[in-house]
């Protein structure tokens, strides 16, 4: 394992967790959620990373510009900006990985940012995607006022999500993101697959669209939500799902 | 280790703990040209990792960084990046991984004489008070910033937990009757567990605080020993509290009683008004900043 800083687009440099493997065959770009979601889900992208260093294939987690322990502030940055840091992890990877296939995989924002990065990928694993983000603000408001009123703390400011700056540029861009409907994604010419992770074994409509749009295998994974969650549970159904994704 | 040198003086750590773990970290020099005054130790809560809440622990670091605090960022093992089994870990694993980070901390800040100060973040506060109380840290230690700091390795007792639970059950019922988003909750896409949890009066550590040598709880005679340790400490401790935090009464009342003869002395207190928990907000976040640093400043001007 080893830890390090890698140069963004922009020169602000993002903390990367390379696990390297000798002879590995494919090396794995994990693309994390946005802001607190991604402190939820870290835990459960190590468990997954080690799991594919046990079968052999490389893997590289990283933290997006303004956040983790990446460089800048959070507030400046947007989804192009973020796109960009994907497509910098990518030639990271390449750079110590050599000639392997490359694979995306990518939760909540951070698999809908992967649709938009995944040239010169083989391979996308996309978890719970955002479709809409202007249903994705709407949740992350709600879940703001739901916190205020369950702990009687005050209202915060519409820029303060729980403690992130939201900027204009990544406001701007929320609003306009929508991966659903006709035209709205190209087919992947590599191998996909979608997992909508939660307590329904159906997967729900609009998942299953913007799946067959992409040319994607739809999957449903029957557990908690984990990037909502505070404490950590064992990621076992998605794990399992994942081995058997594996060809 | 693996360093990568940069403009900001961030550099990423990797080392192994006592039990051959790989742990992940990130060491945080102040400005070259400016005055280096001496490090945090900086741990993280329960269930988070080395950014903490809203990157409220790495926004921290680089607020300390121009005032000549070096800070060291961890995760525990079975955390974050780290290695390690999630399910063994306990406050007795973590408090040996910060042992192990003091040394690195002190072999970064490369300056023998200077300070270390250790800083948790709630759970994490369970961890410095471990460290302080242990013996082989405590005189390589400043002083402590405890914010958001829980009862210091809470059982699940039965009268505890029903206390907790009334508690609980009172304020969210109340509130839960007024919420006109309370659909969404149901829907599940709220995070109804931390909730649930609440209200059954389990929350985060309290079922691994339990004393039986087994693999993922405490050795026993942990408790005793590590609050006996803390008694000891000599050194001033800031305690920083959100106003809307249901635990800050009793907390502040436990550490009050259990803390030693001379805890009141050396305690400087302060309440966020409003704030939660985690300072999940960015004025209280700031806030809580501007009240370390000053702390920081009393105590090495």
């Amino acid at each position: 394992m080893d830890a390090f800083f890698f140069p963004s687009s922009s020169g602000a440099r993002l903390f990367g967790v390379w696990r390297g493997v000798s002879g590995a065959r494919r090396t794995w770009i994990f693309c994390p959620p946005f802001a607190e979601e991604e402190k939820s889900a870290r835990r459960v992208f190590t468990e997954i990373a080690q799991r594919f260093s046990a079968r052999g294939e490389n893997s590289l987690i990283f933290s997006y510009r303004g956040t983790g322990d990446s460089e800048g502030d959070f507030a400046d940055f947007g989804l192009a900006d973020w796109r960009a840091d994907i497509l910098s992890a990518i030639a990271e990877a390449q750079n110590r990985a050599g000639a392997t296939e490359i694979a995306l995989l990518g939760l909540r924002l951070g698999a809908s940012l992967a649709v938009g990065a995944r040239d010169g990928a083989a391979r996308l694993v996309l978890l719970e995607p955002i479709l809409s983000g202007r249903s994705f603000l709407s949740q992350q408001n709600a879940r703001k006022k739901l916190r205020a009123q369950l702990s009687g703390d005050q209202n915060l400011p519409a820029h303060d999500l729980d403690g992130w700056q939201l900027g204009e540029k990544l406001r701007d861009e929320l609003e306009t993101l929508d991966l659903r409907g006709f035209g709205a994604v190209s087919r992947f010419a590599g191998t996909s697959h979608v997992l909508q992770i939660g307590p329904k074994s159906e997967v729900a409509p609009p998942l299953a669209a913007f799946g067959e749009a992409i040319g994607a295998h739809t999957h449903s994974v029957v557990m908690p939500a984990f990037w909502n969650l505070l404490d950590y549970q064992k990621p076992t159904p998605l794990l399992e799902k994942l081995e058997e994704l594996d060809d | 280790m693996t360093e990568t040198a940069g403009k900001t003086r961030e550099t990423a750590l990797v080392w192994a703990n006592s039990r051959g773990e790989n742990l992940v970290g990130v060491w945080h020099a102040p400005p070259e040209n400016g005055p280096l005054r001496g490090a945090i130790l900086s741990l993280h809560g329960w269930s988070g990792f080395r950014t903490g809440p809203h990157q409220m622990l790495t926004r921290a670091a680089r607020e300390f960084a121009p005032e000549g605090f070096a800070t060291l960022r961890f995760d525990f093992a079975g955390r974050g990046d780290s290695d390690g089994d999630a399910d063994f870990a306990t406050l007795a694993t973590m408090r040996d991984d910060a042992l192990g980070a003091l040394e690195v901390a002190r072999e970064k800040l490369a300056r023998p004489e200077l300070p270390i100060y250790v800083l948790g973040l709630c759970s994490g506060c369970e961890i410095a008070v471990a460290l302080v109380g242990d013996e082989r840290a405590r005189g390589q230690i400043a002083g402590a910033l405890l914010w958001s700091a829980p009862v210091f390795a809470a059982l699940p007792s039965g009268e505890r937990e029903a206390k907790k639970r009334g508690e609980n059950l009172r304020k969210y019922a109340a509130k839960l009757l007024q919420i006109s988003t309370y659909r969404k909750l149901l829907r599940g896409q709220i995070d109804t567990q931390s909730v649930s949890k609440a209200m059954k009066g389990k929350s985060g550590a309290a079922f691994k605080n339990l004393e039986s040598d087994a693999a993922g709880q405490l050795p026993v005679g942990f408790r005793a020993a590590s609050m006996q340790g803390w008694q000891r400490f000599a050194g001033p401790v800031l305690q920083i509290y959100g106003g809307a935090d249901p635990i800050t009464e009793e907390a502040q009342g436990w550490y009050r009683q259990n803390s030693g003869a001379s805890f009141a002395s050396r305690l400087s207190s302060a309440v966020v008004a409003g704030a939660n928990h985690s300072f999940y907000g960015l004025s209280w976040e700031r806030e809580v900043f501007a009240i370390s640093r000053d702390w920081l400043r009393k105590n090495h001007p």
